[in-house]
């Protein structure tokens, strides 16, 4: 009686576990897998070593600055798809940028079609709007992109969107290569956000009680359990020192430009 | 214990589970027929942030084509209905007729080399564009909002309750032409 029962419960946790998992198979589209190193993806193998490690290693600094992802596709051809339908379908399936903040930037060159794309995230639409990034590719990318250069297209492009990310959240002393188009910061007036300090004051006075009360009368535990959520949500994002990254799970709308040449 | 208290415990506690159900069902609903207002009204700005853009984007081609009045009465005219649209079906009448109206501009453009180089006019045909892109896309979001939550008010037993509470059906956007324009004025980059 007990294994016939056994059978039972297994067979029918299977039976749910399948239904479940079609589904979701099913969903998974035509997108490409990011790389390990998520920033940089030369499926077109147009770019060199440095290229990538500069990407790299500044594409992280940025993520561990402000949150925001800034990511490199080049691809040779995206079948029928339309551009603009693949790259927002690509930066959401990958999940670029923070889910808080959806302030993921996704660069994407198809170099078999001569055609580009910057997709901007949700968060992102008021630094980089969409004149913006259009410019940025005429000035910066399409010019090298036309005589074969993807290397120093991609960097420069890659040096404007990062600066105006960096300016964006108040970080300019972190400005990469030559500078963002600098005639457009003057349109800027904003400064970064502050935390008034009154805020700070009344938060602490709130949380100090709760804690003691909380050690008093559990030991602490409630406080140890939220202070390890927290510890792991941020180890998340950093993936573990040099490990691999993924994406924060931020999303788009379609803002952006797109080029041909 | 008494049987008659085992009883009552027994009914007290599935009154309790439904109770439960029913709340978390009925917040559920709030929660998605939220997403659908939200979802609305993203489209509504984007439809708006387009209209903004028109003005600028008629003087600017005005200054190099002065002469191609047709399309210009017809940017105008469109608008217009816009305005006086009271119905949503009338709404998408006159926002197709704009669609159309913009692409006719543009193309009208690529005949003016001028026009074509002017920085002002390359800003503004992103801007179009990127907000062509972005209503087709929030439409889209939208209608998986709206199907997500058309779907949970006819689910049992929260279909029970949902007329009951106000939770009506929602309409989608159908797949029109107008959706399909987003790609075209992206087609008259470079080339």
């Amino acid at each position: 009686m007990e294994i016939k029962s056994h059978r039972i419960y297994s067979t029918v946790i299977l039976i749910c576990i399948l239904s479940i998992a079609f589904p979701i198979a099913a969903l998974a589209d035509d997108y490409p897998s990011p790389t390990s190193a998520f920033y940089i993806n030369d499926f077109a193998d147009v770019l060199s070593d440095s290229t990538e490690r500069y990407i790299k290693s500044n594409a992280a600094s940025l993520e561990e600055l402000t949150s925001a992802q800034v990511v490199v596709v080049t691809i040779n051809g995206i079948g029928d798809e339309v551009l603009e339908d693949y790259s927002l379908g690509l930066f959401r399936k990958w999940g670029i940028g923070s889910r808080e903040k959806n302030n993921g930037v996704l660069i994407l060159v198809d170099v078999a079609g001569r055609q580009s794309r910057i997709e901007v995230g949700y968060g992102l639409e008021g630094a980089l709007p969409d004149g913006k990034t259009g410019r940025i590719q005429d000035r910066a990318m399409i010019p090298h992109f036309k005589e074969g250069d993807y290397d120093t297209g991609i960097i420069e492009g890659f040096n404007a969107i990062v600066n105006e990310i960096y300016h964006e959240y108040g970080y300019d002393e972190y400005r990469v290569g030559e500078g963002a188009l600098t005639e457009d910061l003057a349109d800027y007036g904003g400064e970064g956000e502050d935390f008034p300090p009154v805020l700070i004051l009344i938060a602490l006075a709130v949380i100090i009680p709760l804690i003691i009360l909380d050690f008093k009368l559990t030991g602490g535990a409630i406080t140890w359990s939220i202070l390890r959520m927290l510890a792991a949500r941020g180890g998340s994002g950093r993936g573990g020192g040099g490990g691999r990254r993924s994406g924060g799970g931020g999303s788009a709308g379609g803002g952006g430009s797109s080029r041909r040449w | 214990m008494k049987t008659s208290t085992k009883v009552l415990i027994g009914i007290g506690v599935v009154v309790l589970i439904i109770a439960i159900m029913l709340i978390s069902g009925y917040n559920s609903l709030v929660t998605k027929s939220e997403a659908v207002e939200n979802a609305l009204s993203y489209i509504d700005t984007q439809l708006q942030r387009r209209n903004d853009l028109i003005p600028n984007l008629v003087a600017t081609v005005k200054k190099y084509a002065a002469h191609e009045e047709e399309v210009f009465t017809q940017i105008a005219e469109a608008r217009s209905k816009l305005a006086g649209a009271t119905s949503i079906a009338e709404q998408a009448q006159a926002d197709a007729e704009i669609s159309s109206a913009l692409s006719r501009l543009l193309a009208i453009a690529e005949n003016y080399p001028e026009l074509k180089a002017n920085e002002n006019f390359i800003n503004l045909q992103d801007e179009l564009a990127g907000t062509e892109n972005r209503i087709a896309n929030a439409r889209r979001d939208y209608n998986e909002i709206a199907r997500d939550y058309n779907t949970a008010i006819r689910r049992f037993p929260t279909n029970i309750y949902a007329s009951l509470f106000g939770f009506e059906k929602v309409n989608y956007f159908e797949a029109s032409d107008q959706a399909r324009e987003a790609p075209n004025v992206g087609d008259l980059f470079g080339d």
